[in-house]
Order: structure tokens, then sequence, then C-alpha cells
């Protein structure tokens, strides 16, 4: 067994707001392994975002308080002085946002955002820097790089954009990448050739991938692990093929229920899990999905259920076994 | 961008001609003969006439429309009424000293807003930018003459450091020069500054929270490196185009303050000529400001194209 190259451990997210102390991310606790591609899944509000911004120390801190560890390479990150955290960030973690449109600066060229950390980081001059931008862009995949490494983001697709985006991401030969909803914003297309070229560049450079999504049909893709994740909590937690399969925890069968199935009776509605998330700042006592749940029981609503074995590396928070519910 | 320079220097002569036909128009409309006026009440009818068809006046307005613009394009603006000066002498006397108080007004608006504004964003929600923030909304609502008043009271009266009042050329004596633009630079620099400030707070907060400048924290960037190298260069953008209307504003003459400061500029000869009729020299002063505007707006138009690539190839 190998070390993992991350650990968080009880990872806490909380805001403060006029109606009190909001809660979006409670005890979050996972392992990234070397090479690995782990996929956090959950809905809008569920806290996917934001504790992975918390890791890098991207969350102003007030309003933001984050408590917990989270262990890189064996160093805390949430503990590290600021110029330490910096040459952490976008260095040996990257990270690529969602929007490719508003995420590259509209002002600079592509060649200046991509040279940037290669200065900063690897402190190369100017004109090896720009070789190295052009590779990278190359390496993404973006044809006649040398002619475009001077232009603008607007002069890009989104598709374009979110390469440039990955470039830059990979720039400094990261050990870890972490990809918050990177794909969502592109068309399926776009996505799919995107997915293909980090799937290709992780096996090339060996780099472990955070893959933050809503999208089950990416993560059945991509992901070697699936942490999912509700209420700022983790419900379960699987290799990808045993937490499709089995689905113990009621979240997931619910998520994985709402996905269209092709060829089934089309005058179905999709199955749409009933309610809302719970209120950051009104957390539910018991377990934060109880309200929401069909197999629900009085004992989900007042306790907590603790993240348990059940199976080989596969954890669930729920009181019941899945015999007893789906029975 | 040659290109986009060009069309703009068109569009800026199509609006000048534009102007030109709505001055000339608005003030022929006016009723009030300025012939008239000149002459006084008691007069003799032939002089009336002759005077009359010395200034074109007997002509039909559009025969005299063109004329005024052929001899505007050669810098000649007709001759005042009031005086028989010709209106260029006139407007470029009073020009030194619009030019100098828009541009020293400007400087101290600038040099309060622009590190203000910088520190306010960075800082929002500090003490600093609440007292930055309520300090610019009293100065932008206080008005200019009041303004005006007190600093003459304090620095003139009471503490007997400034010339109330008056305009020294800066080639006759620089230090006098200085102290009689002191006040009224203050009182106009205060009230542009304080708006200018609210536009540089507001744009480089917006900037601020925008996804590339998280982005670039991402990177690894010093906070430093992230304010001067992706906010301010967005925030400049707005920031421009509030600087250039208020310079617009500056160089209209500020009338009132020129009034209390006793200040020869522009807005105080546009306010004569209009208590006047001489209508030559209110066309003049208008023309020439109007020019002035759409210099400012053609100059802001083409630093945009310099800030902002995307405006360079539409």
């Amino acid at each position: 067994m190998t070390e993992p190259i991350l650990s968080v451990r009880d990872l806490t997210v909380s805001f403060g707001t006029r109606l009190g102390r909001a809660r979006v991310v409670n005890g979050l606790s996972y392992d990234v392994e070397p090479g690995e591609t782990l996929a956090i899944v959950g809905e809008s509000g569920s806290g996917k975002s934001v504790s992975s911004l918390a890791l890098l120390q991207l969350l102003p801190t007030p309003p933001a308080r984050v408590e917990g560890e989270a262990r890189f390479h064996g160093d805390d990150l949430l503990a590290m002085e600021d110029d330490e955290i910096r040459s952490v960030r976008g260095n040996r973690i990257a990270m690529i946002f969602q929007d490719p449109m508003t995420s590259l600066n509209p002002v600079r060229t592509v060649g200046y955002q991509l040279i940037e950390p290669l200065k900063m980081h690897m402190g190369l001059d100017a004109a090896s820097a720009r070789n190295r931008a052009i590779d990278l862009l190359d390496l993404v995949g973006i044809p006649s790089a040398a002619e475009r490494v001077d232009d603008y983001p607007h002069q890009f697709s989104g598709g374009m954009r979110q390469r440039v985006m990955i470039a830059m991401g990979i720039a400094c030969n990261p050990d870890l990448l972490i990809a918050d909803e990177a794909t969502t914003a592109l068309d399926v297309t776009t996505q799919a050739q995107i997915l293909d070229e980090i799937g290709r560049l992780q096996s090339e450079l060996g780099l472990s991938v955070i893959w933050i999504t809503h999208d089950l049909g990416v993560v059945a893709g991509i992901a070697d692990r699936v942490v999912v994740l509700y209420g700022g909590a983790i419900m379960e937690e699987a290799a990808v093929d045993p937490l499709y399969e089995e689905r113990r925890h009621p979240y997931t069968r619910a998520l994985l229920a709402s996905l269209p199935v092709p060829g089934a009776d089309r005058p179905n509605r999709l199955r749409a899990i009933p309610g809302l998330p719970p209120d950051p700042t009104r957390m539910p006592p018991g377990c934060p999905f109880a309200p929401r749940c069909a197999h629900a029981q009085e004992s989900c609503s007042q306790q907590a259920p603790e993240l348990r074995e059940a199976g080989e590396a596969h954890l669930v928070a729920c009181h019941f076994d899945p015999e007893e519910l789906y029975a | 961008m040659t290109g986009y320079v060009l069309r703009r220097i068109g569009q800026m002569v199509l609006a000048l001609l534009g102007v030109s036909i709505i001055v000339f128009a608005l003030i022929h409309l006016v009723p009030g003969d300025p012939v008239r006026t000149a002459l006084g009440t008691r007069f003799d009818q032939e002089v009336y006439e002759a005077l009359r068809a010395r200034a074109g006046l007997d002509q039909p307005i559009v025969v005299q429309y063109f004329t005024w613009l052929g001899n505007a394009v050669t810098g000649d603006l007709g001759v005042s009424f009031r005086s028989g000066v010709p209106v260029t002498t006139l407007l470029l006397q009073r020009l030194p000293a619009t030019i100098t108080l828009a541009f020293a007004a400007l400087f101290v608006a600038l040099v309060v807003a622009i590190p203000l504004g910088i520190v306010s964003a960075i800082r929002s929600g500090s003490r600093l930018d609440y007292a930055a923030t309520a300090t610019s909304q009293v100065a932008v609502s206080v008005p200019d003459f009041w303004a005006g008043i007190m600093y003459i009271l304090l620095f003139s009266l009471v503490l007997s450091w400034l010339p109330p009042s008056g305009y020294v050329s800066f080639f006759e004596d620089p230090l006098e020069w200085a102290r009689h633009l002191a006040l009224p630079a203050l009182t106009v620099g205060l009230i542009s500054g304080s708006i200018i400030f609210r536009f540089v707070r507001s744009s480089v907060l917006e900037a601020l929270n925008q996804d590339y400048t998280r982005t670039a924290r991402a990177k690894g960037l010093t906070e430093r490196q992230v304010i001067w190298r992706h906010v301010m260069p967005n925030a400049w953008i707005p920031i421009v185009t509030v600087v250039g209307l208020q310079l617009g504003f500056l160089l209209s003459g500020v009338i009132v303050v020129e009034v209390i400061f006793a200040w020869p500029g522009l807005g105080r000869l546009a306010l004569l000529s209009v208590q006047d009729r001489d209508f030559t020299v209110l066309q003049g002063a208008v023309l020439l400001i109007a020019f002035m505007f759409l210099l400012i707006n053609l100059v802001v138009d083409i630093v945009y194209g310099w800030l902002d690539p995307r405006v360079r190839y539409d």
C-alpha cells in the first residue's frame, strides 16, 4: 500500500452569516492515492467546491472558517503560511474551474497567463517559459500553438479555453489536479475530448486527479473511486463499480435513479428526489438526508449515522444495510 | 487598431458637424437681436441695417450657417458684437486658464481617488473603507459654490495662506500661479475625486470577485501580483470612462467656481456672452467646448482599445 498523496481529515468549513454559522462542509475525510482519480459527487450546495477551495486556502477568511487537516505529502495544507501555500498552488496542486469563459483573464494573452506560473514556480526565463507555454498548448491539443500563444481568451472557443486552463493546470507538473466541474459548461462532444485529454495526461504524467462534479455519467467514465457528498458530509465512498452496482446509500440510489435511462418507458418522468438540500444554517440533527429519504425511520432524524465499513473499501453513512431497506 | 482609430476620428468629425448645426440653430432661434443689444436703446435705423449687413444677418439662415462653418474651419469664428475683438482671440485668451484649472482639478481628483478607491476595494468592509465612502458621499453632496466660499474663508481670510481669487499665468510667476490655482483646483477636484473614487472602488471590487482573479490566486501568485497583473488591468476600463467624462466636465467650464474665484476661463466667457447676447462669442465657446469634449471621448476610446483587446477587433 502506497502513501496517499493527499489525506484530508475532519475538514469542516463554515461561514458566518446573519442567520448564524452556516456549516457547509462537516467533518469530511478522504484520501487520494498517487495516480488515481477520485470523484467527489454531489448536487449544488453539497459542499464539494467549497471543500476543494478550502484545501488551497482560496476561501476568504473571514467569512469562512476552515478547520481540520489536509496532509499533502505529509504537510498540512491548512496550517501553511501564505508563502508556503502559494508555492503549492499552481505548482504541486493545480485547479481547473467550471467556467472557461470567465476563468481566464480577458485582457491578458493566453501566453501571458500560461507563462506566469512557469516563471513563478519553475524559475524559467521569459524565452524558455514561452517555449514551454507553446509546448503545453500543443500537448493539450491546441492546433498551431505557436501562433495562438499570443491570442486573447475571447479568440478561443469554450472547449479551447478549457484546454488552455488544463495547460495552465499541468504547467508545473503538479502531483494533484483538482478539476471543479471542469466540463460542466461544455457541450457533450467537447466534454468527451477534454475527459480523454485529462486521462491521457494522467497516464503520461502520473498525476492524481480530484474530479468534482454532479454528473454521474462522467464519473462512471473516468473515476477510480467515488465519494458521494451530501450536506457537507460523505454518504458513501467506494470504488466506482461497486458503488454503481450496490448503491448502498439511499442517496446514491436516488441520485442514480434520477438519471434518464434510454429505452425506458418514455412517458415516465425522471425520478427526481423530492425536497431541497438542507439549509446549512439549520442542519438537521440526525442524518442530513433523512428529511428527503424515502426509507427514513424515526432514528434517522435523531442520530447521525457514522461512516462505517460495509464491504471491501466500501464506506457508507447509513444506519441500515441495503438488504433491510430495499427488500 | 489603426482602422479603429480612423473610424473613431471619422465619427468625431460627423459629431462635430452635428454639434455645429445644433449650436447655430439654437442661438438663432433664441429671441433677442445682438445688433440692437449692442447699439442700446436709441439708434439710427441706417446704422442698424448696415451693421446687420456687415454681420451677414440679412442673409438667409442657411447661407449664414455655411458662411460661419466655412470660416470656422479656417479658425475664424467671427467678431464679438460687444467688443469687436475676433472670437478666436477671445477664446484663446481664456483657454489657458480653463485648461490649467481642469488638469489641476483632475490631478487633485486622481491623486485622492485612485489610491483610496483601490485600497477601499481591497479592504472592503474595513473602517477605512467606511470612512472613505462616507466622506466621498459628503463631498459629492456639498455644492461647489459653498465649498469654494468655505475654502476662501478658511485659507484666505482666517489663515491668510492663499489668495482668495484671480489668475496668474505660469510664465509670469510660477509660484503665484500655483498659489492662485490651489483653491479652485481643490474645490472642483475634491468633487470630481469623490465621483471617481466611487467608480474606482466599485470596479476594483467587481474585478476582485471575478473567476479569473480566483484563477490567478490558484496559480500561486502573490496578492500584489494578482492585483496589479489581473485585477487592475480589468478595473481600469470603466475607470477611464468616468475620468474622461469628468475631464470633459472640467474643461467645459466649471462656471460657478470660475465666478467665485474670478477665474478667467471659458465658462465665465460663455456666461458673459449669454448676458450680452454676444452670440458669435457664445457659438464659438460652445463649439470649442464641444470639440474638446469629443476630443477627450476620442482619447478615451483609443485608450479603451489599448486596454481591452476585445474592443480592437470588433
